[in-house]
């Protein structure tokens, strides 16, 4: 009874209940075991679309994330999120991720939002390409708006895949080069949910190759991306 | 916890993706999102079997998103062995999944390859709830088929200039003198080469200028473009090798055979140490409309029966090449009907110089499957004789004029490849040469007694067809058996009855279940099957085609047969003439079984035999139907 009320005095006061109740329960989660969780496991790649790329400074307007199991992207395992704003962005960042005025205004609250998607993430590693960015705005926001302290692993394909491909590394440095290069169609880029898909199926590219590359476990894969190292919680 | 249910950005973009494609596009947008909403998105790197026979009991559907997949046999390496190439869009392995068995194929990654996954349960659920994806996958019979023979019929409408027939030899073939580079040219060198002359492929030259390689269009899209190979290397690292060469004499029907045997489009023909030029695909396409018209006149203008026999092997050759390059079997079957048709005119015609039998008002009928139009490369000949009623003397004189004259024609039909038939139903034999009154009164007595010589003879005359003469003799034969069959129930039911006797060799699984030493016979078991019940079905309706296919036609809508299964049941036994008419071309050259008409299924391709079991399983459903209407 302690150990589960413990957490929730740390949260943000005054939060709803549901969404106390659903950090409760994300705490509680077991941790993921770094050097026993294989390859193979659940992989939840995510993309955030902010208000601008100041990862410190900007707002967090929405959030994409699909899972990726067994080497397969789900897509019914997939998630997204659009942050209430009381101002929108400007409009020159809403041609970025095309998320307009209104659909800003009607985003969910922030505190529902991010409880959703700890629930949805549990204790799973995150990828991202040039995980950072994405990391940072995650963290900061839901410190903010959870009181919750997101220090998760991270996998960055920036890092990894010119690992695996090393010839290309030298030509291909941003996710659309990558994604030209292994003709992954982005008809829609730009969505978060849709940013999720081609950085996914460039992680189920990624994963075949992670024996050969001296991965054995989903921790040793982890241990190789620049952005764990930075973000890992130990 | 969460509701599984994607963003609805992801459902719409992936029905986006998928409805480019059949059957995708004609689904209808709720079923479709319901389909997008369940499906894993897999990734497979070039080389990687995606499922084998190991792979147990299929449980998912593989719709590919992008890439190449081949669809192969994976132990048996035959000269037929298929392989067929699916790309964007294409759904794999349906018929494993709907029976959830094991697959025949194996399925590779030719290059790398992202699939969407559907799980078999949703699978279900969208077949239930989309009639136009329920239609896809069940009407895979018809759709293999046609994707069989939709090369053919588009290289079928293009053209070649010269009069040639497959017997030419291929020096007569090659349309433009050959264009080489040295094997040390940049790939960019010998694009440029194939754009400037519009050619389709380029011979590269090794020491003393001798053909070392050949580079393709088809290179240039598989081992340059999605190789990402630059331009600037030599053309020599992506030609192939040792390219396939004949010698200029050989006849074209051999560059064929060599072509569909071994996969390759193109064939160099040399003399000696000499480099000709390349003969392709499209060359010898272009070539079988041509030769089928050059070989009618042929067969009109023989004047000997040496020359006709000549024409007749002319026939048979051409059958063959066409046979190698997968011409469907519909075409060829009215293809070599056509020209027998043909060649027995001309015996007729021969005869009749040696014959005063003009006067006499015969009709020539072409009885069997002559009758029906369905002759394999191997028949027997079946025959007649009606001529018009006479008075006593009168009309045996006529008779024994007729018979020698039948006679003459027969040896020379024999003559041409098509042996005296061993039942000796054949216009020679007197029993077989009679007046239209004398017809009548056979084929009556036969319908009235319905015993089992009266039910074997009927099977083969009342397949009937005037092949020259007055044919208003045969009309009056069949407008009689039309209108006196169908007050015969005893008859028909008799008919019927022997026409379900043999059941097509499938098993409780829908397995084949080969019987002597794993064989099929094919015309026994399956052709024969559809046959006969279309006999009874024309018979019954009071149709008068003659062929099995227009049988099944005309008699579908009138009990009740929807188009669909008017078709799927045609394509069905389509199929399985064409299987003869391989089985009776591998004989001809000693390759095949003792018996024309028997197959080893195991022998079969993984493609052809998932067909073969399907359309027996046609076979089973019209017996069941013929089955059902007389209560049998």
């Amino acid at each position: 009874m302690l150990s589960s009320f413990w957490p929730f005095l740390r949260s943000r006061p005054g939060l709803p209940d549901g969404v106390a109740r659903r950090i409760e329960r994300w705490r509680s989660l077991a941790e993921y075991d770094r050097d026993r969780l294989p390859v193979s496991g659940r992989w939840v790649v995510v993309d955030v679309e902010s208000s601008g790329l100041d990862a410190i400074n900007d707002r967090l307007i929405a959030v994409g994330a699909l899972a990726v199991v067994d080497g397969a992207i789900d897509l019914s395992d997939s998630f997204e999120v659009i942050l209430h704003q009381d101002v929108p962005s400007h409009d020159d960042n809403i041609e970025i991720h095309g998320i307009g005025g209104t659909e800003q205004a009607q985003g969910l609250d922030p505190r529902e939002a991010l409880a959703a998607f700890l629930a949805f993430v549990g204790k799973d590693p995150l990828v991202a390409f040039h995980a950072p960015f994405d990391s940072t705005m995650l963290r900061r926001a839901i410190e903010r708006h959870l009181g919750v302290a997101f220090k998760r692993p991270w996998l960055d394909l920036a890092d990894i895949a010119p690992l695996v491909w090393p010839k290309y590394a030298s030509r291909l440095s941003g996710l659309d080069d990558w994604l030209q290069a292994f003709s992954i169609p982005t008809a829609f880029r730009h969505r978060a949910i849709a940013d999720c898909l081609v950085t996914a199926q460039l992680l189920v590219m990624v994963l075949p190759h992670a024996a050969a590359i001296g991965a054995t476990s989903a921790g040793s894969l982890l241990g190789m991306s620049g952005a764990d190292r930075w973000l890992s919680p130990g | 916890m969460n509701e599984r249910q994607p963003p609805p950005l992801l459902t719409a973009a992936t029905a986006d993706v998928l409805r480019k494609h059949a059957p995708f596009d004609a689904m209808r947008a709720a079923d479709l999102a319901h389909l997008a909403a369940g499906l894993k998105l897999r990734y497979f790197a070039k080389d990687t079997v995606i499922l084998s026979p190991e792979s147990g009991r299929i449980a998912s559907l593989f719709i590919i998103q992008r890439g190449a997949v081949q669809a192969d046999e994976p132990t048996r390496v035959s000269l037929n062995a298929m392989a067929a190439t699916l790309t964007d869009g294409e759904c794999f392995p349906i018929g494993a999944l709907i029976a959830s068995r094991p697959t025949t194929l194996r399925y590779r990654a030719l290059n790398d390859t992202f699939c969407y996954v559907l799980d078999e349960p949703r699978f279900r659920e969208v077949m239930a709830r989309s009639p136009e994806f329920h239609a896809y996958c069940t009407r895979r019979l018809a759709a293999l088929l046609a994707a069989s023979t939709k090369g053919t019929r588009e290289a079928y409408s293009s053209r070649a200039a010269d009069e040639l027939t497959m017997a030419s030899p291929l020096r007569n073939a090659i349309r433009h003198s050959p264009v080489t580079l040295p094997e040390t040219a940049s790939v960019r060198q010998v694009l440029e080469l194939m754009k400037s002359r519009r050619i389709g492929s380029i011979v590269l030259t090794g020491e003393g200028g001798r053909p070392a390689g050949i580079f393709t269009q088809t290179d240039v899209l598989n081992r340059v473009a999605l190789a990402g190979q630059p331009l600037d290397r030599p053309v020599a690292e992506v030609m192939t090798r040792a390219p396939a060469t004949l010698s200029a004499g050989s006849a074209l029907s051999e560059a064929a055979q060599l072509m569909a045997r071994r996969g390759f489009r193109h064939v160099l023909v040399v003399d000696g140490e000499d480099f000709l030029g390349v003969i392709s695909e499209r060359d010898l396409f272009g070539l079988q409309r041509l030769s089928m018209q050059g070989l009618r006149k042929d067969i009109g203008r023989a004047e000997t029966v040496d020359a006709l026999a000549f024409a007749a092997r002319e026939v048979r050759e051409l059958g063959t090449a066409m046979l190698a390059q997968g011409v469907a079997a519909e075409q060829l079957t009215q293809f070599i009907s056509a020209l027998n048709d043909g060649i027995t005119e001309r015996a007729i015609e021969l005869a009749l110089a040696d014959h005063d039998v003009a006067g006499t008002g015969f009709c020539w009928m072409g009885l069997g499957s002559e009758g029906r139009n369905e002759q394999t490369l191997a028949t027997d000949q079946d025959n007649a004789i009606i001529f018009p009623d006479g008075e006593g003397d009168d009309r045996e004189a006529t008779r024994s004029r007729l018979l020698a004259f039948a006679d003459q024609v027969n040896r020379a039909l024999d003559a041409c490849g098509f042996p005296l038939c061993k039942g000796n139903i054949m216009a020679r034999n007197p029993a077989w040469c009679l007046t239209l009154g004398e017809w009548l009164a056979r084929f009556d007595d036969w319908i009235r007694n319905s015993d089992p010589q009266a039910l074997l003879n009927a099977s083969i005359f009342f397949d009937f067809r005037s092949l020259h003469g007055d044919a208003t003799l045969v009309d009056r034969l069949r407008a009689f058996l039309l209108e006196n069959v169908k007050d015969r129930p005893v008859f028909l039911r008799q008919m019927a009855a022997n026409a379900v006797q043999t059941r097509p060799p499938l098993g409780f699984f829908g397995d084949i279940v080969g019987g002597d030493g794993g064989t099929v016979d094919l015309k026994r078991q399956a052709a024969r099957v559809f046959v006969d019940c279309a006999r009874i079905l024309a018979l019954a309706n009071g149709v008068g085609a003659v062929s099995t296919t227009e049988r099944l036609r005309a008699t579908g809508p009138k009990v009740r047969m929807s188009e669909d299964e008017v078709s799927t049941a045609i394509d069905a036994f389509q199929f399985i003439q064409m299987l003869r008419l391989r089985a009776q071309d591998s004989l001809d050259r000693g390759t095949g079984a003792a018996e024309p008409n028997r197959i080893d299924p195991d022998t079969l391709n993984g493609l052809d035999r998932r067909i073969l079991r399907e359309a027996l399983r046609q076979a089973r459903k019209l017996q069941n139907r013929i089955g059902l209407d007389y209560q049998l």
